[in-house]
């Protein structure tokens, strides 16, 4: 075999991966995007044991590890636990600026995560100063709910 | 001085087409809540907790991640493996005998009603010779197939007989998923999928989870259950593709997997100390090579051994009298519910099922190609 | 009783953005050569692999561990994959000790490789382990997971920005030492101060790169390296803590542990230290390689390893109490935030801390280093491992 002194630059096969799936969200998460779409209220489930507010619901806590029955509304006002303001572009994720805040919703054991509109991101240190944690705010529902967790966002009171 | 592991219990979930009515994690909840109650014991006294998820069939990548919290592990000590599913029993049990926990959970699930299994298949081939010349699983397996030294006709009536012995098996069992027995003439009879593979011979998936505790020797004899031993295991690792070059590929991870359980548990003559086993079964090609691998049948002799009936019920080594994976397909928690069908067997819980006083036997896990991995597992009850 | 375990070979490729020169077999076998070498073995003394390997999103193969383990030659002995996010190398590394703690194993080969560059932007991948029914679609990732742990730092402990920016100056500090390091160029703290908002708090340098390259490490047993190794790095405690995936249940009234600390780090740790015999971790353990992708992360770990009182972390950092002569060295090797090739960064960890006992680790040598931990994080800041290494068994 000859030796072959040819330098090549390193060849890049491109693919790509498109899997589909179809995520069968189950009876808990069903009653719950269903109250959310056709009557715009956000309901927890009680741990029996524990007595915690799990929310986003669960049909068990993790804890206890008992299944949930109870269902319990809560909000529509909560309270800032954390947060950010993204500045930076991801690929596959919303355009930026957007902010996400975890919020503890009125009457729940644990924090939910959404975004938080109707805000001015545009200078960091001035958003940050709004969105602190401890704030106040409202879950606000939009007019077309499809049964999807951005059926409705937070809105600082 | 190796100890070995025992099963304190074990628990599965309810298995169907699709389980839409639950989300992956509450199917994982399903079967770890089972698993405990059976075993009798609190998520606050388990050890760890051993997962086994793929995350393309999750449709979650780090699946374990949403899995650790319904698998029991909040706030404990947890790991996950993602060969298969019958290798979280796998490490379960290296994390008992190296004295680190007393008990663990292996768990494992396959939701792949959810997901595009033909296609996550081929992903898993490399994309530079593999995958553009059109590799799946059941490609792969065809062509190991097509390397078993036997009679054209032979081999296709001993593939037929397994999945009507594994189909009778099933329907019996109520915990498989598929309960209709089947004839050799409707196998034969359904079109080819991939030469020599026809689409009767591979089951249609089901949804499920599947759990065991395992524990610790000193542990297994303080509770009030007769103790089921793991007495030995092995896995072990076949070349990549067909393009290892051994014949009927596959054989040679399973065969080093069977040489270490059996040396561990003290086999030296499989044909007549393996009394049953629960063998990997996604294709009946699959359990035909595994005969000759496992030293239930001699070299050669697998299709003979099928076709003869000494896999079959009240033959010499009864296989898959669960029904197999040809009965309950849970594709990446075959192997799991292998194991358990084992355990079942030898704690005399396995109903209709059920052997007359059995003391030993064996289960045995594979992925899916390329590159078979092979668990073996030998369960006994004294 | 478990059978004694030492690593007593590591192997490292250079951790780099790109490299187009190898496929991933090569990657893994090219560092699993180099672990070999160091401890004077061939493959054929090898009785078992564990492979790291994170989503195998980021490299576009599902079940990608088959493929490594062809180009490793593994079969037919046996071959095991872990994937627990983050902490995979560590979680491979626990498996290995298990193999060899066992009695099962004598010699195992733990490798763990990436290459995060073939994957388009890794925290889109990263937004598919949130949960797609609650979380996925309000575009969580694993930065933003991180700038709730730092905001909250900030609002309990008065955690400053100044703080956070230290533990990033120190890193590339350290970096300069090791020549495997992705990124080596000194920074000052107001490059990290006037550095862009990525997600609030974070900087762009508040934040790990994103790295490709391999680690290995040979685990024995202990009658293997009596008879071989003049030096091992004896595994004498180890601990992992996992908790559930919602961020959510860290902050409410109901949270057990609270998302600005890594409580189940300390969880981990307390049980590595009590292996170890390990009582006063500020005084017994000599450098800490810690998993930190994020400078607020490394906070909420100095503090859970009981280097730092909890709330004091960010302090010390700024005070120099982690630096090469600070009172503990952290990250000699320059840490997380100097290379991040994902599967392969929490075994990077523990094979820094391990050539540490070893004496081993060149310009980045702590002097005397006797005793090490190194740590790993993964999912939602929600698995924790820790591990303890010395140099006498």
């Amino acid at each position: 075999m000859g030796q072959d002194e040819r330098v090549e630059a390193p060849l890049i096969h491109s693919g790509e991966w498109n899997i589909h799936y179809d995520y069968a969200v189950g009876e808990t998460a069903t009653r719950f995007f269903s109250r959310l779409r056709d009557e715009g209220k956000i309901a927890g489930k009680r741990c029996p044991e524990c007595k915690a507010v799990l929310l986003p619901p669960r049909a068990y806590c993790e804890r206890c590890f008992v299944k949930t029955e109870e269902w319990v509304d809560v909000g529509p006002e909560g309270t800032i636990e954390a947060f950010t303001i993204v500045y930076e572009p991801f690929d596959g994720l919303p355009q930026p600026p957007y902010a996400v805040a975890y919020v503890t919703l009125d009457g729940a054991s644990t924090a939910m995560a959404n975004f938080v509109r109707g805000l001015d991101l545009s200078v960091p240190e001035v958003a940050a100063r709004e969105l602190a944690v401890g704030k106040r705010v409202e879950a606000v529902f939009i007019d077309a709910r499809k049964g999807t967790i951005t059926d409705f966002h937070y809105r600082l009171k | 001085m190796v100890q070995r592991v025992g099963i304190l219990g074990a628990g599965h979930t309810t298995f169907a087409e699709r389980r839409d009515d639950v989300r992956l994690e509450e199917l994982v909840f399903e079967a770890a809540a089972s698993a405990l109650a059976d075993a009798g014991i609190a998520r606050a006294d388990l050890g760890t907790v051993v997962m086994a998820g793929a995350d393309q069939l999750d449709g979650r990548s780090i699946s374990s991640m949403m899995a650790a919290g319904p698998a029991g592990a909040y706030l404990k000590d947890e790991i996950r493996t993602t060969t298969e599913g019958s290798y979280a029993a796998i490490l379960a049990g290296l994390r008992i005998l190296s004295g680190e926990y007393e008990t663990a959970l292996a768990i494992t699930w396959s939701k792949t009603s959810e997901s595009p299994y033909d296609l996550i298949s081929s992903l898993s081939y490399d994309p530079f010779f593999s995958r553009p010349v059109a590799f799946n699983d059941v490609v792969e397996s065809a062509i190991v197939s097509s390397t078993y030294p036997s009679p054209t006709v032979q081999l296709a009536e001993a593939a037929a007989a397994i999945v009507v012995k594994n189909r009778r098996n099933g329907s019996a069992n109520p915990r498989a998923f598929l309960r209709e027995p089947t004839t050799a003439e409707a196998v034969l009879a359904s079109p080819y999928v991939a030469y020599p593979i026809r689409s009767a011979e591979l089951p249609p998936p089901c949804d499920g989870a599947v759990a065991l505790v395992l524990a610790s020797e000193e542990r297994v004899l303080r509770s009030e259950r007769p103790p089921v031993w793991i007495q030995g295991f092995g896995w072990g690792t076949s070349n990549y593709g067909y393009r290892g070059g051994e014949a009927a590929a596959g054989l040679a991870g399973l065969r080093a997997a069977a040489a270490n359980a059996y040396a561990m548990a003290g086999v030296s003559r499989p044909a007549s100390e393996i009394e049953f086993a629960e063998v990997f079964d996604g294709t009946p090609f699959d359990e035909l090579l595994a005969y000759e691998a496992l030293g239930l049948a001699s070299q050669g002799k697998g299709a003979e051994f099928a076709l003869e009936g000494g896999s079959a019920a009240g033959g010499s080594c009864p296989v898959n009298l669960s029904g197999g994976a040809q009965s309950t397909n849970l594709r990446f928690a075959a192997g799991m519910m292998r194991i358990l069908e084992a355990y079942l067997q030898l704690s005399h819980r396995a109903g209709p099922v059920q052997l007359v006083a059995p003391r030993q036997g064996l289960a045995h896990g594979a992925t899916s190609y390329p590159a078979q991995g092979h668990a073996v597992f030998v369960l006994r009850n004294y | 009783m478990p059978v004694k375990t030492a690593i007593v070979g590591v192997g490292q490729t250079d951790y780099r953005f790109k490299r187009t020169d190898v496929t991933i077999q090569e990657l893994a076998v090219e560092a699993s050569l180099k672990a070999l070498e160091h401890a004077g073995m061939t493959m054929g003394d090898i009785d078992a692999i564990v492979l790291g390997i994170a989503p195998d999103a980021l490299l576009g193969i599902n079940a990608v561990d088959r493929w490594i383990g062809e180009a490793l030659g593994v079969a037919p002995r046996p071959l095991l994959r872990v994937n627990t996010g983050g902490t995979t190398g560590a979680a491979a590394a626990q498996a290995g000790y298990a193999h060899v703690a066992s009695g099962m194993a004598r010699r195992v080969l733990v490798v763990a490789a990436d290459k995060v560059s073939e994957s388009p932007d890794a925290q889109w991948v990263l937004n598919t382990a949130m949960d797609p029914i609650y979380e996925r679609s309000v575009a969580l990732n694993a930065i933003n997971m991180c700038s709730f742990q730092a905001v909250r730092q900030m609002d309990q402990y008065k955690v400053t920005e100044r703080q956070l920016a230290s533990v990033a100056v120190r890193s590339r500090k350290h970096a300069q030492l090791n020549p495997h390091a992705h990124l080596r160029a000194p920074i000052t703290l107001d490059d990290v101060l006037s550095s862009r908002y990525v997600c609030w708090p974070l900087k762009l340098l508040d934040c790990c790169p994103r790295s490709s390259g391999a680690c290995a490490v040979i685990m024995a047993a202990e009658p293997v390296v009596r008879a071989n190794h003049s030096r091992a790095a004896w595994i004498r405690g180890m601990g992992a803590t996992s908790n559930t995936i919602y961020m959510g249940d860290k902050m409410g009234p109901g949270r057990d542990v609270d998302h600005a600390d890594w409580d189940e780090l300390a969880m981990a740790a307390a049980r590595a230290y009590k292996q170890a015999g390990i009582t006063d971790p500020a005084r017994q353990i000599d450098v800490a390689e810690i998993y930190a992708p994020f400078t607020c992360t490394e906070i909420a770990a100095v503090e859970a390893l009981g280097f730092a009182k909890k709330g004091s972390g960010g302090l010390m950092s700024e005070q120099g109490m982690f630096d090469m002569n600070g009172a503990i060295p952290v990250n000699p090797s320059g840490g997380v935030l100097s290379a991040n090739p994902i599967s392969a960064t929490a075994l990077a960890r523990i094979a820094e801390a391990a050539l540490q006992v070893m004496g081993d680790a060149g310009p980045r040598q702590v002097p005397g280093a006797h005793q090490a931990v190194a740590t790993g994080i993964g999912g939602t800041l929600q698995f924790h491992t820790c591990m303890v290494l010395a140099s006498d068994a």
